[in-house]
């Protein structure tokens, strides 16, 4: 399963998709990319297997927090776990609130991140 | 009847002797009125002896016209009626005596009616004593009846016109009348009172009384004036214009004039009575008169009392409806703290209690004036709105200044608006004014705490009233309580603004330091991010791609860190210039060469046009490439892949041009004048779609001012594109518009 399904990382910023992207494929896991909420929904939406959404929540178009409510509006996609990074603190203890499998502010404890990424991928 | 024979035992001596003895008049005639006897009395009441008298016709003796009186009578007992009457004359000596008179017919030896006897005894003194009896009770009667009137009557003016009237009645005057002790403006006539006999039209037509020789005497308490013929007194006709009486006087010849003088000794008034007739009024009148002066007297000091009574409770209740008044106020002004309905409130407690319209001008503390007018009359409310609008005449304005300067109030009563000049030079309020007809009006101070807030304008028109002292002192109480209110309102308002500033603030500093702190952890976020893909990047494939983003990163960083200490130099004044001459052409060419990748990494065209500067520029170099790199970066930012920017470099009339023109986004119509603001960005935080703290073109401006220079931003709208226009002054350095952290710049080369 692991093999076929991809992390989804949705991030604005460019440089800190690409890390999260890096750290993530040198850890042997497949990442699909995604600027914003529109471009996530679109991505999962295109039939795409995706084992886990990690979300940020600050982004222009659609941000972390409509994201999340469209993806639980959806059967579909509701089941797939999130794990919410925020460069915001508060943000991120307001994130668990979305029922998130963990939420983690920036910057990112990316040992951690990589041990929840394990759980579902 | 035969008196010979009812007299039978005596003889003629006898009967002569006894008729002559008493003091009854007896006198025989014969039918042809010829004496044919009289005793010694009836012949002395002629100032004759018997002998005299007898054989003469009565009327003779009596007189035509005294005959002429009891001929009736003379007839009838002819006829054979015996009779009794009562009869005047006039007899020698002793002037008018009143009869009695018994007559009996005599008849001969056949019956026939030869003659009379006539038996008169005099009883003037009964009469005149009865009539005076009869006099005396009518005079103690009216006195009386006066005296019990005038003690229940407490109305003044009533109580004189009942003395006048019983007082006429009495001296059977044809005019009474009174006059009060007070002389009018001039000093010279005085105010009728009461009046009796002739209706009050008659005086009408002619001068009141002066304070003539004769007439002014009674004032002056000089005594009863009594006078058979008022024309031939020494003091009469001794006054111009008239000499007497003026032409209409009610004919008075005898005259009557008694001072009516309070316990105190004060000459109230006088009592006054003419007659046409000469010698009408008597002693016996003018002691009547003194006695009912005096019950006047007393009338008037009870009337004066229970008046001076009334006044004072009726004082205490107005006093007392002030007090309620004021407590209402009170309650009303506590009621709010809304600083407008606090100014409505007190208008309309002004409008209730004292006046029929009210202006108020309030001082705002930014040095404007607030104008509020209500007219009790909403149909005239409407013309007290527009005066409103109007700015106040000039003499109104200096009234209100002296009211502020002062604290004292400026009353003026009997107004009239079109003697104001200034007020008729204005047709629109003139034509207002005419209407409202304002007839007094008072300015009292708004102030507390010794500091004039404002005036308070009270105007009564239609009421007629006048402003006394005591509405005077109430418009202070109210204005006094409507200062403390207005305050109190403003406070709160200042209080609550306040509040909601602070409020404000702070929410601006929780989204501001919530900003910073996002845009501050993601670059470190991306930087921690590939050191950890370069720790175990073993084979080195990620190396270039990782070091081009942490420098990228760490560029970001202090770019941001920058921006945030120019925002706080900026505040602080702090931001100087190292001003030196420099190629500004050569300058914009670098930093797009600079830019120059980023653009095409967005797939943005980016084209530039820069002419050749007509002559020398000086500024900051590194400040004036910030200005220009920010404008280039928000126009990056902002316009999207494929678009397009143009930069160009212009010489203009006294300045030079940086215009940066993108057809990006554009700026939303209302965003447009906030976009120089600091920490102002068009979306919110959540979903911003641009990083950064959006202090770029609040620093830029500031630059550009700095060096003397303005920045314009244009935009169509949102989609439409923006453009961007920064004019720097040709010589540079900002000499002629320079901002004060400019001059204070020790670093300022030139």
């Amino acid at each position: 399963m692991a093999e076929a399904c991809s992390v989804l990382v949705v991030e604005d910023d460019d440089d800190t998709r690409d890390a999260l992207a890096a750290i993530l494929e040198s850890q042997g896991y497949a990442v699909a990319e995604a600027g914003d909420g529109v471009d996530a929904l679109e991505h999962l939406r295109g039939s795409n297997c995706v084992c886990l959404i990690v979300l940020d929540l600050f982004m222009p178009r659609m941000n972390g927090w409509t994201f999340r409510q469209e993806q639980m509006k959806d059967p579909k996609l509701a089941e797939i776990p999130v794990v919410v990074v925020s460069a915001d603190p508060a943000a991120a203890r307001q994130a668990k609130e979305l029922g998130v499998a963990a939420a983690m502010a920036k910057p990112i404890d990316f040992d951690r991140l990589v041990e929840v990424v394990s759980r579902y991928c | 009847m035969d008196v010979r024979r009812h007299l039978e035992p005596f003889g003629d001596v006898e009967l002569r002797a006894v008729t002559d003895a008493i003091p009854i008049l007896i006198a025989s005639c014969d039918r042809d009125l010829r004496f044919r006897f009289v005793n010694k009395s009836y012949a002395a009441s002629f100032g004759k002896t018997p002998s005299e008298v007898v054989g003469k016709h009565i009327w003779e003796v009596v007189g035509e016209a005294v005959y002429e009186s009891f001929r009736e009578h003379v007839r009838e007992v002819l006829g054979g009626t015996p009779l009794e009457f009562e009869a005047e004359g006039s007899y020698a000596g002793q002037g008018k005596r009143f009869m009695h008179v018994a007559c009996i017919p005599q008849r001969d030896e056949s019956g026939e009616v030869d003659g009379f006897v006539a038996v008169m005894s005099d009883i003037t003194t009964r009469v005149r004593t009865a009539a005076e009896i009869l006099e005396s009770r009518d005079t103690v009667e009216i006195v009386n009846s006066v005296g019990q009137i005038v003690a229940a009557e407490l109305d003044l003016e009533k109580a004189v016109q009942k003395v006048t009237d019983a007082a006429t009645k009495l001296t059977g005057a044809q005019f009474g009348a009174f006059f009060y002790n007070r002389i009018d403006d001039q000093g010279e006539k005085y105010m009728l009172y009461a009046l009796s006999g002739v209706p009050r039209e008659a005086f009408a037509s002619f001068p009141m009384p002066r304070n003539t020789q004769l007439f002014g005497a009674t004032f002056r308490a000089e005594g009863v004036v009594r006078l058979d013929d008022v024309t031939r007194d020494p003091r009469y006709g001794q006054n111009p214009p008239y000499q007497g009486k003026p032409p209409g006087h009610l004919p008075v010849t005898s005259y009557l004039a008694v001072p009516v003088v309070a316990r105190s000794g004060e000459v109230l008034g006088g009592l006054f009575f003419g007659h046409a007739e000469p010698g009408r009024f008597t002693e016996r009148h003018e002691r009547l008169m003194i006695g009912l002066a005096s019950q006047a007297a007393n009338a008037i000091d009870n009337a004066r009392l229970f008046e001076a009574e009334r006044k004072a409770r009726a004082e205490a209740e107005i006093a007392q409806e002030r007090l309620a008044f004021l407590a209402e106020a009170g309650a009303v002004l506590a009621s709010s703290l809304d600083y407008t309905t606090t100014l409505d409130a007190v208008a309309r407690l002004a409008v209730r209690f004292l006046a029929d319209y009210c202006v108020i001008d309030v001082l705002e503390e930014d040095g404007s004036t607030r104008r509020l007018a209500i007219h009790f009359d909403p149909v005239k409310d409407m013309l007290v709105q527009r005066l409103k609008e109007l700015p106040p005449p000039s003499f109104h304005m200096e009234r209100m200044e002296r009211v502020i300067r002062s604290g004292e109030p400026d009353v003026m009563n009997d107004v009239d608006v079109s003697l104001a000049t200034e007020i008729q030079r204005d047709p629109e309020r003139h034509r207002i004014l005419l209407a409202l007809q304002p007839r007094a009006y008072m300015v009292v101070v708004l102030s507390t705490r010794g500091r004039a807030l404002g005036t308070m304008t009270l105007v009564a028109s239609e009421s007629g009233r006048r402003y006394e002292q005591t509405d005077v002192a109430l418009a202070r109480e109210l204005a006094r309580r409507a200062a403390v209110a207005i305050e109190n309102a403003r406070l709160h308002a200042a209080e609550t603004r306040a509040r909601a500033e602070a409020e404000a603030a702070n929410r601006a500093k929780d989204e501001f330091l919530s900003v910073v702190s996002h845009e501050l952890r993601t670059p470190l976020n991306s930087t921690l991010g590939w050191v950890n893909v370069l720790r175990s990047d073993k084979d080195g494939v990620r190396k270039t791609r990782a070091l081009d983003s942490i420098e990228r990163s760490v560029r970001t960083q202090t770019r941001l860190i920058e921006d945030l200490l120019d925002v706080s130099r900026i505040a602080s004044g702090q931001l100087r210039l190292d001003v030196r001459s420099l190629d500004l052409r050569a300058l914009v060419d670098t930093v797009l060469e600079e830019t120059r990748p980023q653009a095409e990494a967005k797939g943005i065209h980016l084209r530039a046009e820069l002419d050749d500067l007509s002559s020398p520029t000086s500024g900051d170099h590194d400040r004036l490439a910030q200005v220009v790199s920010n404008l280039l970066n928000n126009a990056l930012k902002f316009t999207p892949r494929g678009g397009r920017i143009d930069v160009r470099l212009a010489n203009g009339r006294g300045d030079v041009q940086l215009i940066v023109r993108d057809d990006g986004s554009g700026i939303r119509k209302d965003f447009l004048p906030h976009v120089f603001e600091p920490f102002r960005q068009a979306d919110s935080v959540a979903s911003r779609r641009q990083g950064g703290l959006g202090l770029g073109l609040a620093i830029t401006r500031h630059l550009v001012e700095l060096h003397g220079g303005t920045i314009l931003a244009e935009s169509e709208g949102e989609g439409l594109g923006a453009t961007f226009t920064v004019s720097l002054p040709r010589t540079g350095g900002g000499r002629r518009r320079g901002t004060k952290p400019l001059d204070e710049s020790p670093e300022r080369g030139i």
